[in-house]
């Protein structure tokens, strides 16, 4: 490094170290005043979204109500949870008893099979379910494609519901 | 700029873009100085400088897909994005007109040795504003700022032998326009 080098350094390190060394107090003012109008306005954006995004998922939600057939909805007192009935202490009985006691099954109740509900495909597949006899009206059997007579819309009919392991109705077959 | 862990600027970045003003402040305090003098010594004006700052940490703040950690340190980005406002504010004034290919004379005499310790500093104040821009932010860089070569190639996006080549002209220019500015006051 010759003697001109050496004074070019120092004459660098001088320019470096003169002058201002940092931008006004004006400036960093102006930034921290355009922060909190950005911040604010963040704010309001961030609340409207979210008023947003709760008016699409309740639209959502009353659409879907709306679009499910009113027929396959159960009276909310049959969704009511069975009582396990109270089983008497059993006495050892003989065998020949037990033969004369069997009940005959009813021949007379004559069962559709099982339709699957238009909405079941979208929900989760059927893992395990319970079947839940409901009355509903006659007119519930369009739902699945079943011919009702005109005349008989209003009588009530007798329903096995599929319902799954998430409590939805899956499923449904009717009684005569 | 002040020296600051990437993790802590990280920190504050994350904390200033969930609107945090502290977060912006430490920050800005942090950076604004080096930012400044940057603008400062490649444009010599202050308006300008001021400019430079608060369109650079305004485009910090604008949010977070404006820089990326995992591309570079934050003050690297600062001078990155320092400098393109920097060269588009020259761009809009062309206050200097130099040309790049000026012929260097050879090396000779002590020429900066008379001079007074303000006027030196004027006149390579002066000098480092007339170098074309391209020596002239290596030098700014490199010389004023104390950057490593490797952050100044990255920053200028060229390999670390141009900025060599690039300082090594530079200061040539300086001494040449020192002992010419010496010449003529004479």
């Amino acid at each position: 490094m010759n003697s001109n080098d050496q004074r070019l350094d120092d004459a660098l390190r001088a320019v470096a170290g003169s002058g201002p060394q940092g931008a006004p107090i004006a400036v960093e003012a102006a930034l921290r005043r355009e922060f909190r109008q950005r911040a604010h306005w963040r704010r309001i954006r961030i609340g409207a979204s979210w008023a947003g995004l709760t008016a699409v998922a309740a639209a959502g939600i009353i659409a879907f109500m709306l679009a499910r057939p009113a027929e396959i909805r159960p009276p909310k007192a049959l969704w009511a949870r069975i009582e396990v009935p109270q089983i008497p202490a059993t006495r050892p009985v003989a065998r020949q008893q037990i033969r004369r006691r069997r009940v005959k099954p009813q021949a007379t109740e004559v069962a559709t099979s099982f339709y699957s509900l238009p909405e079941a495909s979208s929900m989760t597949p059927l893992e395990y379910g319970s079947v839940v006899r409901v009355q509903l009206p006659r007119s519930a059997m369009r739902v699945v494609g079943l011919p009702v007579n005109q005349d008989r819309v209003l009588e009530r009919i007798q329903a096995d519901v599929l319902l799954g392991q998430d409590g939805l109705a899956r499923a449904i077959r009717f009684i005569q | 700029m002040q020296t600051a862990s990437p993790q802590d600027d990280r920190d504050l970045l994350q904390r200033m873009w969930a609107g945090d003003e502290d977060a912006f402040t430490v920050l800005y305090r942090r950076h604004q100085g080096a930012v400044y003098r940057f603008a400062l010594h490649m444009s010599g004006k202050t308006d300008i400088a001021d400019e430079v700052t608060q369109d650079t940490f305004m485009l910090l703040m604008r949010g977070r897909n404006q820089y990326d950690p995992s591309r570079g340190s934050l003050s690297a980005f600062l001078y990155g994005v320092a400098r393109n406002h920097v060269l588009r504010a020259l761009e809009r004034e062309r206050p200097y007109a130099a040309s790049e290919d000026a012929d260097i004379p050879v090396d000779s005499g002590d020429v900066l040795g008379d001079l007074t310790r303000s006027e030196q500093i004027e006149s390579v104040r002066q000098a480092i504003l007339s170098l074309p821009q391209p020596y002239r932010e290596v030098v700014v860089l490199c010389e004023l700022h104390e950057l490593d070569y490797a952050e100044v190639a990255a920053m200028l996006q060229c390999p670390v032998g141009t900025v060599r080549s690039r300082l090594h002209r530079g200061r040539a220019l300086l001494v040449w326009k020192l002992r010419a500015s010496e010449r003529c006051s004479v």
